[in-house]
């Protein structure tokens, strides 16, 4: 007995003793530890009411947050359980703690702590890589259904194209029929982008991969959508000369048309400013021990929301009012920044404005990463 | 001498909207609904130039136009298929290599197909 007194008096998980009365008869350092003033002083002592206990906790902020378990009541008069069974609850320094509690013979109980911050974590990464993957096949199904879907209406377009136009040949320009007609076909137009655009978002091939001059390739983007862009918006660019990039330029000059007019969508009317900054100089941090050069597009525009900013890159998601957005922009980027090796990072505070961060990966570092790759 | 036009595509629309703008300009066009028909007419009436869509049932677009090459190698053959990103497409792409003379990402403009079409019968065109 005299050992098995000693072995749980050094356990590392708290052990408590309470009576049928709910006051405390034995406890262990682990369970004295927690229990302690900010002046080191234990506040434990026997025959002390759990209810004494309890008001310790809550006045000092014993839990990291109220337990979302009801079976857990914080009150200003205490914080008891009112279950039986285990509950796993966060304390102030961040551990997980699981507390197990046994009847006795006698009508008291015991409760046994145990430490699950690793399982928890361990939880928590499982549910972050399952929503991850979860998300990848979301992406992957849409783009096969968009792809499939593509296919049938572009050739629903031939003729709602081709044969307007006919018509259109044969009636006088000034007529009300040739007017309609025009419209028929700026509509199948804008069918047709869309179709595109959804093309370039399912499509599987690899990209054409070229040394691509990244830099001239930004400021030529920036030249050709410049137009397009109301006066009242502003481009400022900071492009610094960058390492060459494996890619498909026709891709990478849609991540910046497509960042750009976003941005020009999220500053609307108003006035505002679009900065388009691309540099090699990518924190240590984020490069992960390669060179990376990184493209960043900040807008002053009304920026997102978190839940807005959560789906931003999902297909078909989109802000505009139903007929103006088509929700593939960012999918689209999306899509060809992973295509490339690349990464995005997203920083939007509403009212603000929003910052996107699009990683690549120079040629210099894709060769190592084969190199190191084929050595192994 | 009115030029002959084979259309091959198993989209009865489309077939129809490139004969019309054929007949418009004066060609005499016949149309084929897959690669099987398609190479059948190109043998019984022997057209001037074969316009094809790839993806088609029965035979497919990139093995008719091999047919076609073997059978008629001076015909000039243009290619056409639902677009991808940026106009490339990879079944278009291996068209070309194939020996079609001309592609075309649908939905294409009509006048644009008519005069390819053109410029492929012009005498001035040498055969690649």
């Amino acid at each position: 007995v005299e050992r098995v007194y000693d072995a749980v008096l050094h356990l590392h998980q708290p052990f408590v003793v309470y009576d049928a009365q709910r006051r405390l008869v034995a406890w262990n350092k682990a369970f004295a530890n927690l229990h302690r003033e900010s002046d080191g002083s234990c506040i434990l002592r026997k025959r002390m009411s759990f209810d004494e206990i309890a008001e310790f906790r809550f006045r000092t902020g014993f839990y990291s947050a109220a337990p979302d378990d009801s079976s857990v009541v914080t009150s200003a008069s205490g914080l008891h359980h009112r279950a039986r069974g285990g509950i796993p609850y966060q304390l102030r320094d961040g551990r997980w703690m699981y507390v197990d509690r046994y009847d006795l013979p006698d009508g008291g109980n015991v409760g046994i702590w145990l430490d699950i911050t690793a399982v928890k974590r361990g939880e928590a990464d499982r549910l972050a890589i399952e929503d991850q993957l979860h998300h990848a096949q979301r992406l992957e199904s849409l783009g096969t259904l968009a792809g499939g879907i593509a296919h049938d209406l572009n050739n629903t377009l031939v003729p709602i194209l081709g044969l307007t136009k006919l018509m259109m040949k044969r009636l006088a320009q000034d007529s009300r029929e040739h007017t309609n007609l025009a419209i028929i076909v700026q509509a199948g137009e804008r069918a047709r982008d869309l179709v595109r655009q959804i093309l370039a978002f399912s499509r599987k091939e690899a990209p054409t991969r070229l040394s691509v001059d990244f830099a001239s390739l930004v400021r030529d983007s920036l030249k050709m959508i410049r137009a397009s862009i109301p006066a009242t918006i502003d481009i400022a660019e900071a492009i610094e000369t960058v390492p060459p990039v494996f890619g498909d330029p026709s891709q990478l000059h849609q991540i910046v048309i497509n960042f750009v007019v976003n941005a020009s969508h999220a500053i609307g009317d108003s006035m505002g400013t679009i900065s388009v900054a691309l540099t090699a100089a990518v924190p240590a941090a984020e490069g992960n021990g390669r060179a990376w050069i990184c493209l960043s597009v900040r807008d002053t525009g009304c920026g997102m929301d978190e839940a807005t900013r959560q789906r931003a890159f999902e297909p078909f998601f989109t802000t505009k009012p139903a007929g103006e957005g088509t929700g593939l922009g960012l999918s689209v980027v999306h899509g060809i920044v992973v295509q490339h090796g690349g990464k995005i990072r997203v920083e939007s505070e509403v009212g603000h404005g929003t910052r996107f961060d699009v990683y690549l990966p120079t040629i210099a570092s894709e060769e190592q990463q084969q190199a190191a790759e084929a050595a192994q | 001498m009115t030029r002959r036009i084979l259309v091959i595509d198993d989209d009865a629309a489309v077939r129809e909207t490139i004969m019309q703008t054929l007949d418009e300009r004066g060609y005499e066009v016949i149309t084929a609904e897959n690669g099987a028909l398609g190479l059948a007419a190109s043998r019984r009436a022997r057209p001037d130039l074969a316009i094809t869509d790839i993806v088609m049932p029965v035979m497919e677009g990139l093995q008719t136009i091999r047919e076609l090459r073997r059978e008629r190698p001076a015909m000039p053959i243009v290619a056409i298929s639902c677009g991808s990103h940026a106009g490339r497409n990879v079944l278009l792409d291996i068209a070309r290599q194939l020996g079609a003379w001309e592609v075309l990402v649908k939905p294409f403009d009509l006048d644009e197909l008519a005069a390819r079409v053109e410029c492929c019968l012009s005498p001035r065109w040498v055969s690649p």
